[in-house]
């Protein structure tokens, strides 16, 4: 791994350990996640 | 403070567009059984991002991405997180399987394997700010551990939405009649009556099969739907207040239901009368998917005294409980 697109995890969650690292894509992927656009039921235009 | 988990339970041709107009312009993202075209995805941020993750995919699974620097990849592996929980939930809350468009295998999966997680998930995994629509929300589907959530913390806040039976009625004969299928949607019951009443020629007929039929749509949700009715932490709205003075209504009353969804959702210091003026001036969208005539009591016109004795053997106890007698 390029230790330059890594950082520290915070304590923010629970869900992955501090002693984990997550790269820069992912950071920024996490930033730009979106909640779907489609609906359940998908009423055509 | 805002609540940050909505689930409206409106009831088929109840007016499932008014509540959609004020939960919209209220700042809520929309999910579930209403249309959302046109809507931008909404940012979930980097929290409720990794919630997402953590109840889609193992401890190893998400170590693996946050080592990836393939950004194309790790997108496509969040958004089948958001869409596997988003599903997982439709199946939980017993909303109805319907065709799925611009599926694959891998997000097919993680649903599966999401549903047939025993215990650990909780509806506060999903992202905040998105209200949730059903039509239907049946004691004997849902998911117990929902339901438990919801009596322990409160989470989601409940809104039903009802109108007349009688109106509901005659609303869903016509739309399945006009079978416009830009407006059927993908509901599965939809378009086998839509079948069924467009064969019958004569418009009377049709209403007597929407009275007599056990299965004719939404038939009976009114009545699975009174525990929420009778549930002190329900908040429950009608068709008849909130469609306004252009439905027949009057300014007052759809302020008022206005302001009481306001309140229900901890909005009171956020939301003013001018906010909630402006919202009402909204809500009446004649370009909503779903949208008819709009009118409260229609039914007048078209049930016959014939029609109105089997409506009062069927659901003369409906129209009492609901307060429409």
């Amino acid at each position: 791994m390029n230790a330059t697109l890594l950082r520290p995890v915070s304590e923010e969650t629970d869900i992955v350990s501090d002693t984990l690292l997550e790269t820069a894509e992912f950071t920024a992927a996490l930033e730009e996640a979106t909640t779907e656009s489609a609906s359940l039921y998908i009423y055509t235009q | 403070m805002k609540a940050d988990h909505v689930l409206v339970v409106s009831l088929r041709k109840a007016g499932t567009h008014l509540v959609k107009e004020v939960m919209s312009g209220l700042g809520y993202a929309l999910n579930g059984a209403v249309s959302s075209s046109g809507a931008e995805p909404r940012p979930i941020g980097r929290q409720a991002a990794l919630r997402v993750l953590g109840a889609v995919y193992t401890p190893d699974e998400i170590a693996e991405l946050k080592r990836s620097t393939d950004r194309s990849g790790i997108d496509q592996a969040i958004s089948r997180a958001v869409t596997a929980l988003n599903r997982a939930w439709s199946a939980r809350l017993g909303m109805p399987p319907t065709a799925v468009v611009n599926s694959d295998p891998q997000t097919d999966w993680l649903t599966a394997r999401e549903l047939s997680r025993q215990s650990g998930y909780q509806f506060s995994d999903t992202p905040e700010g998105v209200c949730w629509f059903t039509h239907d929300l049946d004691l004997g589907r849902v998911d117990q551990r929902f339901l438990l959530e919801w009596s322990r913390s409160d989470t989601p806040k409940i809104i039903l939405n009802y109108r007349d039976p009688r109106d509901v009625l005659l609303s869903m004969v016509h739309f399945l009649t006009e079978r416009d299928s830009a407006r059927l949607g993908e509901f599965p019951d939809h378009v086998v009556y839509g079948d069924i009443l467009s064969s019958v020629q004569n418009p009377r007929d049709r209403i007597g099969i929407a009275l007599t039929d056990p299965d004719f749509p939404g038939g009976s949700s009114f009545e699975r739907a009174l525990w929420l009715l009778r549930h002190p932490r329900v908040c429950k709205v009608t068709f008849e207040s909130l469609v306004g003075p252009d439905g027949g209504s009057s300014a007052v009353a759809q302020l008022g239901e206005i302001k009481k969804i306001t309140d229900f959702l901890g909005l009171s210091d956020d939301v003013d009368t001018a906010d909630r003026e402006t919202l009402a001036r909204k809500v009446f969208n004649r370009k909503s998917h779903t949208f008819r005539s709009g009118r409260t009591g229609a039914w007048r016109e078209h049930f016959t005294a014939e029609h109105q004795a089997l409506f009062e053997q069927r659901y003369g106890h409906i129209l009492r409980e609901y307060g429409y007698a």
